[in-house]
């Protein structure tokens, strides 16, 4: 009970992180970059809040150049 | 990046994606990498440490040396050494490489308040301006080019090393008498590290020997057929210097035209030593200080500064940006139509 109790707390914490991605500039440069098509959740130009969803999520950054 | 959505996918979403699409505000002291690319990637901790980097350009075409299923183990590779973090922390602190010249691109000298302002359409400072900024910088200080900044990012084959695009860190031939086959490095070998520095791909053995000085001992741990084994890359002398005519970037190094140097049948014809300097002009810029000075296509450079060594066009680059002052006028002897005529070639 205690790790699930333990896991629902870790899950409600990467929610926010998970909402902090869209953004109205994100949007923006989604469209003007066509890359409407595009399913993965992509950071677009915001290295500083990438590395802080990554910490907060405990996931490794792929930082394109493009 | 719809295609790498396609068929990476189900690995891009255990990674946080981001997109940076020009380089104002990049931090220098972090992300360093070759300026020619069209394309590349990092692979991090939150944390910024580096795993690794992905994207190579060459001279067989941009698409030669990178690929889907290199990328792919390329991403294995970066999230291998997550799962092992913080423990692989100290084999990665070289991977940031040392302190750039200029911390951001918009700080480079020669830019000068060229990009001002918010990135836009307008004033973007792409990859190639930060390697094209920092050259002109030099250039303005009347300072030579050090190696570094005329062979940037050396191809794995300047030490005898030809890699698998596929895999990234295979080896696919090594060269006979190079610095690979003389530490006893085989084909089918992996290298796992290099300078103590895991590799993920190419790009990452790139940035290893971009960094490597003209003498050195360079450590490679591979494995063999299931074992581990050790080799010692032992460099000296001229292992960097590779052709570069092929890089977007060299285009600034030139005084407004490229030239080729002509072929022993073509030099015969031509009634010029088979050892001897003849590099054919083409392509001289209409806007160029060249064209100025009267320099026009098919004009055949015989000498530059009474040297006639028989260059390749990186030979002369290399000469011209190492040896002459930028602003200074270069007594050259060419052959046109048929006369052999004196000039001076301006060194933008």
């Amino acid at each position: 009970m205690r790790r699930i109790l333990a896991l629902g707390t870790a899950a409600a914490l990467l929610v926010p992180a998970a909402l902090a991605l869209p953004s109205p500039k994100n949007d923006r440069l989604r469209n003007e970059l066509n890359d409407g098509q595009v399913a993965t959740a992509w950071v677009y130009e915001d290295l500083p809040t990438a590395l802080a969803v990554a910490k907060q999520a405990k996931k490794p950054v792929a930082v394109v150049f493009r | 990046m719809a295609r790498l959505d396609t068929e990476v996918r189900d690995l891009l979403e255990k990674f946080v994606c981001v997109r940076l699409v020009q380089m104002k505000g990049v931090d220098l002291s972090l992300f360093q990498f070759d300026s020619d690319l069209t394309w590349c990637a990092f692979l991090m901790n939150g944390d910024g440490a580096i795993y690794g980097r992905y994207g190579t350009k060459c001279g067989q075409g941009a698409l030669a040396k990178v690929s889907i299923p290199g990328f792919r183990k390329a991403l294995e590779r970066a999230l291998d050494l997550h799962s092992k973090w913080p423990a692989v922390r100290p084999a990665l602190e070289k991977k940031k490489g040392s302190a750039p010249l200029w911390r951001f691109p918009e700080a480079i000298p020669a830019h000068n308040g060229k990009f001002g302002g918010a990135p836009g359409r307008r004033n973007c400072i792409h990859c190639h301006n930060v390697l094209g900024g920092e050259r002109q910088s030099f250039f303005q200080q009347k300072k030579p080019l050090p190696d570094t900044m005329v062979w940037t990012y050396p191809q794995p084959e300047t030490v005898g090393l030809e890699i698998e695009p596929d895999e990234g860190n295979r080896v696919k031939v090594v060269w006979p008498g190079s610095a690979a086959d003389k530490a006893g490095v085989q084909v089918g070998d992996v290298i796992e590290t290099m300078a103590g520095q895991p590799i993920l791909s190419i790009a990452d053995i790139q940035f290893i020997l971009h960094n490597t000085p003209e003498k050195a001992e360079v450590a490679l741990e591979v494995k063999r057929g299931g074992a581990s084994a050790k080799a010692t890359l032992s460099l000296s002398g001229p292992w960097r210097k590779e052709d570069i005519s092929w890089r977007t970037t060299t285009w600034a190094l030139r005084p407004g035209f490229r030239s080729d140097a002509l072929s022993p049948e073509e030099k015969r014809a031509l009634g010029f030593a088979p050892d001897k300097l003849a590099l054919k002009l083409r392509g001289v810029g209409n806007n160029s200080p060249a064209k100025s000075a009267g320099f026009k296509q098919d004009d055949v450079l015989l000498s530059v500064n009474g040297l006639d060594a028989p260059w390749t066009e990186t030979e002369f680059l290399a000469y011209l940006r190492q040896k002459c002052v930028a602003g200074s006028e270069v007594p050259v002897v060419l052959w046109r139509s048929g006369k052999r005529i004196q000039e001076k070639l301006p060194v933008p």
